[in-house]
């Protein structure tokens, strides 16, 4: 009985609890593109319109609550994540921002993007930076789909297939 | 007497050497599963090691001539010797460790087991497990009082500093502190207890006896871990949301500066006037010196530096 209740508790737990495993995890992707760093930093900083370099992505909504701005992203399947802006500098060409829940298999998810010049003459560079737990914040055995390696496999596919989008994006312009 | 007097030189000779002998900084690196080692005399990394899976806590015993490494996802502790920068053995643990401290004689590791909400002790001598501590949910960072009597023990998700009375092997009083408390320090002469509050994105200082809370001081976004001046004067906080370092002014309390490092800064330690900042994101440790407060370089070492705890000998006691 007491084991019984034991589960429920944890089964009521809510999923934006805030314990999580030791061991954060980290994508980084960069990608080159041949177009000038300001143009870049516009597209990149443009909080609102993701959705017109991240194909996942089907729509963005921009919703500030007191200090705060928040972006909810729509997927092209249905289903939706809620991001915090956390910072946006344009001296330093650096756009932070993070998770507040969603679909992807991930806790504590802060990313930061940064638009440098170079290396090239007319070129810019993009480094996406990722940093997030697993899904399962309990103590192993950790369940498949949850464990640090389905984090990272989501988190890739994104970036994977949002970099080289924006390159396209950007060029055609 | 006259035996003592012959052999005085050669004595003075050797106790300058130990005193003055250069220590290393050993930097856990999560995702190469290695500890890179560096000369903080040139700043050189002399050496890397192999240890187990995802190492994140580090402790120095240095008049043993050993390293402790906590690998959380092995569940282990790789114990290397720091003459020969080798591992020599490795100690299993049915634990999760993370956070490690010495005790102030070296006899005792603390090891911080983060998912059973505990303390293990292990005996350096053997590598013997001696007891476990109950403590808080998820203890992190840990730390010895400096007259043995206290293990001080941040229990991130409990939001609060956890005093353990070694003597009597349980938990005397928890203090409440910010929000999500990680790494923490004494100053060097073990009068004040310092410990950063991950979400709470702030600073909660602690007078000894360590009965409560005698200060709050705002730091930047997320911070993660904290060291201190050698004469204790000033205080630096890693900010991994925010890539700096906060110097704050330990008398008035209040930042100073806040300096750019490597990317999400984590791990940090002062040596000879260096502060040495592992950075997590850049994979690199950021150098500042503490005369001028500025970034003097970086130091390559290895995927997703973490180095969690005092990851440089204490100079000579």
């Amino acid at each position: 009985m007491k084991k019984l209740l034991v589960l429920i508790a944890t089964a009521l737990l809510p999923l934006t609890a805030a314990a999580h495993g030791p061991s954060p995890q980290k994508v980084e992707k960069e990608i080159v593109i041949k177009a000038d760093p300001a143009k870049v930093w516009a597209m990149v900083k443009d909080f609102g319109g993701i959705h017109k370099w991240l194909p996942p992505v089907a729509s963005t909504k921009v919703e500030t609550k007191g200090e705060d701005t928040f972006r909810t992203l729509t997927l092209k399947d249905g289903g939706t994540i809620l991001e915090r802006l956390k910072s946006s500098d344009d001296k330093d060409m650096k756009l932070k921002y993070e998770i507040v829940e969603g679909v992807l298999p991930v806790t504590n998810y802060n990313a930061t993007m940064t638009v440098k010049a170079g290396p090239g003459a007319g070129e810019t560079t993009v480094v996406w930076l990722a940093r997030f737990y697993r899904m399962y914040t309990l103590n192993p055995p950790i369940p498949a789909g949850q464990d640090d390696e389905s984090a990272v496999k989501a988190v890739t596919g994104v970036f994977d297939a949002g970099l080289p989008n924006l390159k396209k994006v950007l060029e055609a312009k | 007497m006259s035996f003592i007097l012959k052999f005085l030189p050669i004595l003075l000779i050797l106790l300058t050497i130990q005193a003055g002998a250069a220590p290393f900084a050993y930097i856990t690196n999560q995702g190469s599963n290695s500890v890179s080692v560096i000369d903080v005399e040139n700043n050189q990394v002399i050496s890397t090691i192999p240890v187990g899976k995802a190492p994140v806590g580090v402790a120095v015993a240095s008049s043993l001539h050993r390293v402790f490494i906590s690998n959380v996802e092995s569940q282990s502790i790789s114990v290397i010797n720091s003459t020969t920068n080798q591992v020599i053995s490795e100690i299993v643990l049915d634990g999760s460790p993370v956070g490690l401290t010495l005790s102030r004689d070296e006899k005792t590791l603390y090891v911080a087991d983060w998912f059973a909400d505990q303390v293990l002790t292990i005996d350096t001598a053997n590598n013997k497990m001696l007891r476990s501590l109950a403590v808080g949910k998820a203890p992190a960072g840990l730390v010895e009082s400096h007259d043995g009597q206290f293990l001080l023990v941040a229990n991130r998700d409990s939001n609060d500093v956890a005093v353990i009375n070694l003597e009597q092997g349980k938990v005397v009083r928890r203090i409440a502190v910010g929000q999500h408390p990680f790494g923490l320090t004494l100053s060097p002469n073990g009068q004040v207890l310092y410990v950063v509050n991950v979400y709470g994105n702030s600073l909660s200082v602690i007078d000894a006896p360590f009965e409560r809370l005698s200060a709050t001081i705002a730091v930047k976004d997320h911070p993660y871990c904290v060291a201190l001046s050698g004469d204790g004067k000033t205080i630096y906080v890693t900010n991994t949301g925010d890539d700096s370092v906060s110097v704050i002014d330990a008398i008035n309390r209040s930042v100073t500066k806040t300096i750019t490092v490597g990317s999400v800064p984590e791990g940090i330690s002062y040596s000879n006037k260096q502060i040495y900042v592992a950075s997590w994101g850049d994979n690199l440790v950021s150098v500042i010196d503490t005369t001028s407060n500025k970034l003097v370089t970086s130091i390559p070492t290895g995927q997703q530096s973490r180095a969690f705890g005092q990851f440089i000998a204490v100079a000579a006691h």
